[in-house]
C-alpha cells in the first residue's frame, strides 16, 4: 500500500464516524424547543437605548404621535389611563396618581402597588385575611411600637359600602418574620369584616411622603369595588 | 471538467465497499449529476421568488436542516397582483446539502484525485478556485450578518438593525436610565410564529420569567376602539394583534406578540402586547422596580459610531427618482474621528464591516426640512472571497489557455503540397 493509499483508506474508515456523528447532529437540529427555555443573552448598550420613555401608555406605545393627537384633542380616552378604573384578581379600583405602579400580586397581597422612587418610595396593598379586628388593627400598631387603641377610638371611612376603621400609625415600622425595620416611617390602614374575612388595605412609607398622600390613600380606598 | 483526469483506485470489481463509495462520492458523473440538480434547483427558486420572495425563498432552499423539500410556484394564468403559489411534488434535494456535496465530490476528483502535473497547473488552480467559492458561500450562509442602518443629519447610531429577525428585550432601569438589556432571541421565538403556540422563557437573571403566545409575523397594534376586532381576536388594555396580509419581501415584516409576566413560583402577575412596530417600550414593575419591555428587529451593534454630516440626492430632472445620492459621514471610535463619503457602491469598509448606501429618506417630500441615510450594514468574513476565488480562476483558466494555445502553435504542421 502506498502512501497516497494509505490516505485513502484512512479516509475511508474515517466515514462511519462522520456519518454517526452527522446524523444524530442533525436530529438535535431538527428537534422542537421545549416549552420551557432558559434565557441569559444579554446585548450591549447601545444609541438605541438612551433616554427610554418610561411609564409609556398603551396609546403613546401604539399610535403614531399625529394620530394619538387627534384622540386627544377629541377627548377620547384609549388604552390604560390611569384615571380610568383598573382591574385585578376579583377588585376595580381607581388609581389615585400616576406614580402607583402594579407590582404584581402576590400570597397575602391581591392587589400590591408601590409609589415614589428612591428614598420616598412606599407601598399600598390590598389583602383578604382572616382573625379578628381589633386583634389585627393591635398588630398594626406595635409594628409601628404605637399604643393599641380599641375600636371606638378609630376613625371612620366608606369602605366597600361599609364604615371601615382607618388605622393610622408613626414611628419606626418593624415588619417582623425576619424583614429589617425602618426608622421615620407611617401607616395608613383601612379594615372591614367582610364574608367572615377581614379586607384591608394597608399603606405604609416614609413619614413625610404620607403626610403628603393622605388624599391618595382616601381617594383609592374609595374607588375599590368587589366585582 | 472536475473529474475528467480522475482514475479509479482500483478495479471495481475488488474494491472494497469504502473504496467504492470514495469513487462515487469522487466520480464525474456524480459532479454531472449535481450540477443538473443545481440547475433545476435555481430554475425552480428563481418561480418561487416570484411569489414567496427572495428571503422566504433563500431559508427554504439552502435550509441544512432539511434534505429535501417541495417546490412553490406560482399559479399560472392568474390574476395580475395575485399570488397564490402551488405546490409541486417533486422532492427536491436542499441547496445547502448539494453545494456541499458538490465541494466534497470536487474536492476528491479534482483536487486529491486529480493528476497533478505542471500541464494541469491551470485547471488545478480553476477546481481550486470553484472549491474556494462554494466554501465561502457556506461562510456566508452561516455566519452574515446583514441589517440596515437608518440615520438623520447631525445624529449618532451605534447599531444596525437585522432586516429579518426579531427579539423580544427586556431593560433594567436604574434613575431612567437603561443599564442592562436581556433578550430572547429570534431562534427561540420564530417557531411560536402564527401557531397557536406559547413558551415560557425563564430569564435567569431577572427577578421574573416572560411567557410569549400568540406570536404574529406581521401584525399591528390596533385600537378596538376605533378598529374593532374581526376574528375574536383577545384585547388588551383597548389594543389587539392585527394580523396583517404576509409581504413578498419579508423584511417588511413587523411582528406581534403576548407577553405575559410570571413569577417565578409561576403565578400571573400581567399580560400586555409588544409589536415591532411599536414606537416606545412598555413599562413593567415588578418588586418595585421599573423594566422596559419591547419587541424589536435585533440590534447589532457595532464597533464604532457613525455620524451623518450631510446627506445629498441629485435626482432625475423634472422628477422626485433619485438620480444618484450619497452621505458624509464621521467615523467615530474611542475619540478618534474619520471623516467618509459614502455612495452608492463606494461602500466603506471598516473593522470587518461593510456599510453601503442603500436608501433615503423621506421621499415623498420636494424639499425636506431633515434628510436621513439609510445604509445596509453588512459583516460577512468571506465578504471578499468570491473576488480572490474569480481571481484565481481567472489566473488558473488563462494560463491553461495559453499553455494549450503555445502547445498548439508550436506543434509541427504538415506541410500541403500542391
Amino acid at each position: 500500500m502506498n502512501e497516497k493509499e494509505g490516505l485513502l483508506v484512512r479516509f475511508m474508515k474515517a466515514l462511519p464516524l462522520i456519518s454517526v456523528t452527522f446524523f444524530p447532529l442533525l436530529g438535535v437540529a431538527c428537534k422542537e424547543l421545549p416549552a420551557e427555555v432558559e434565557v441569559s443573552e444579554t446585548r450591549p448598550l447601545t444609541s438605541h437605548d438612551k433616554d427610554p420613555e418610561v411609564n409609556a401608555s398603551s396609546a403613546k406605545q401604539f399610535l403614531p404621535p399625529d394620530v394619538l393627537r387627534q384622540v386627544e384633542e377629541s377627548g377620547q380616552k384609549l388604552g390604560d389611563d390611569k384615571s380610568e378604573k383598573q382591574e385585578g384578581g376579583k377588585w376595580t379600583y381607581q388609581l389615585p396618581a400616576q406614580d402607583w405602579k402594579d407590582a404584581g400580586a402576590k400570597m397575602f397581597r391581591e392587589l400590591n402597588f408601590t409609589f415614589g422612587e428612591g428614598e420616598k418610595m412606599g407601598e399600598a396593598y390590598l389583602s383578604a385575611v382572616g382573625g379578628g379586628l381589633q386583634a389585627n388593627i393591635d398588630r398594626w400598631f406595635r409594628q409601628f411600637a404605637n399604643e393599641p387603641k380599641p375600636l371606638d377610638q378609630l376613625d371612620r371611612i366608606d369602605f366597600l359600602g361599609q364604615k371601615g376603621y382607618l388605622i393610622e400609625a408613626v414611628g419606626r415600622f418593624e415588619p417582623g418574620m425576619g424583614r429589617p425595620g425602618k426608622d421615620e416611617q407611617a401607616l395608613l390602614g383601612a379594615m372591614i369584616e367582610k364574608g367572615g374575612r377581614l379586607i384591608t388595605v394597608k399603606m405604609i412609607g416614609p413619614k413625610a411622603e404620607m403626610t403628603n398622600r393622605r388624599e391618595e390613600f382616601l381617594k383609592f380606598v374609595a374607588s375599590l369595588q368587589q366585582k | 471538467m472536475a473529474n475528467a483526469t480522475s482514475k479509479p483506485s482500483s478495479n471495481n470489481k475488488t474494491a472494497s465497499v469504502p473504496s467504492r463509495i470514495l469513487n462515487v462520492l469522487a466520480s464525474i458523473q456524480l459532479a454531472t449529476f449535481l450540477i443538473l440538480a443545481l440547475f433545476v434547483l435555481t430554475w425552480f427558486a428563481t418561480l418561487e421568488q416570484t411569489v414567496n420572495g427572495l428571503k422566504p425563498m433563500m431559508d427554504k432552499y439552502f435550509n441544512w436542516k432539511q434534505l429535501f423539500f417541495f417546490p412553490e410556484i406560482g399559479r399560472p394564468w392568474q390574476e395580475d397582483g395575485v399570488l397564490i403559489p402551488i405546490k409541486i411534488y417533486f422532492p427536491m434535494l436542499s441547496g445547502f446539502w448539494l453545494c456541499a456535496l458538490f465541494t466534497l465530490n470536487l474536492t476528491l476528483g479534482g483536487l486529491i484525485r486529480f493528476r497533478k502535473t505542471p500541464q494541469k497547473l491551470g485547471i488545478l488552480l480553476s477546481h481550486f478556485s470553484i472549491v474556494f467559492l462554494m466554501v465561502s458561500a457556506g461562510v456566508t450562509q452561516l455566519t452574515e450578518k446583514r441589517g440596515a442602518l437608518q440615520i438623520y443629519e447631525g445624529k449618532v447610531s451605534d447599531a444596525a438593525q437585522d432586516y429579518h429577525h426579531e427579539v423580544i428585550e427586556v431593560s433594567e432601569l436604574s434613575e431612567g436610565k437603561v443599564t442592562q438589556v436581556h433578550l430572547i432571541d429570534w431562534e427561540l421565538l420564530k417557531d411560536l410564529r402564527n401557531k397557536d403556540r406559547e413558551r415560557l422563557f425563564k430569564m435567569k437573571a431577572l427577578p421574573f420569567d416572560l411567557k410569549v403566545s400568540n406570536l404574529i409575523e406581521n401584525a399591528q397594534l390596533t385600537p378596538e376602539q376605533f378598529v374593532p376586532p374581526q376574528k375574536k381576536e383577545p384585547v388588551l388594555d383597548g389594543f389587539y394583534l392585527k394580523k396583517l396580509p404576509r409581504q413578498k419581501e419579508t423584511e417588511a415584516h413587523l411582528g406581534g406578540a403576548e407577553v405575559t409576566v410570571v413569577q417565578k413560583d409561576g403565578s400571573e402577575v400581567t399580560k400586555l402586547l409588544v409589536g415591532s412596530r411599536s414606537l416606545h417600550p412598555a413599562t413593567v414593575t415588578f418588586e418595585g422596580k421599573d423594566y422596559l419591555l419591547r419587541m424589536r428587529k435585533k440590534l447589532w451593534p457595532l464597533p464604532f459610531g457613525i455620524q451623518l454630516d450631510e446627506f445629498r440626492v441629485e435626482r432625475d430632472p423634472g422628477t422626485r427618482r433619485a438620480a444618484a445620492f450619497e452621505s458624509d459621514i464621521t467615523r467615530l471610535d474611542d475619540g478618534e474621528s474619520e471623516e467618509v463619503l459614502i455612495e452608492m457602491n463606494e461602500p466603506m469598509r471598516r473593522e470587518g464591516w461593510t456599510f453601503f448606501q442603500a436608501n433615503w429618506g423621506p421621499q415623498n417630500q420636494e424639499n425636506p426640512e431633515e434628510y436621513y441615510s439609510v445604509f445596509e450594514v453588512v459583516r460577512n468574513p468571506a465578504d471578499q472571497w468570491p473576488l480572490y476565488s474569480l481571481l484565481v480562476s481567472m489566473v488558473g483558466l488563462i494560463g491553461h489557455f495559453v499553455y494549450r494555445l503555445v502547445l498548439f502553435l508550436k506543434k509541427p504542421r504538415k506541410t500541403v503540397h500542391s
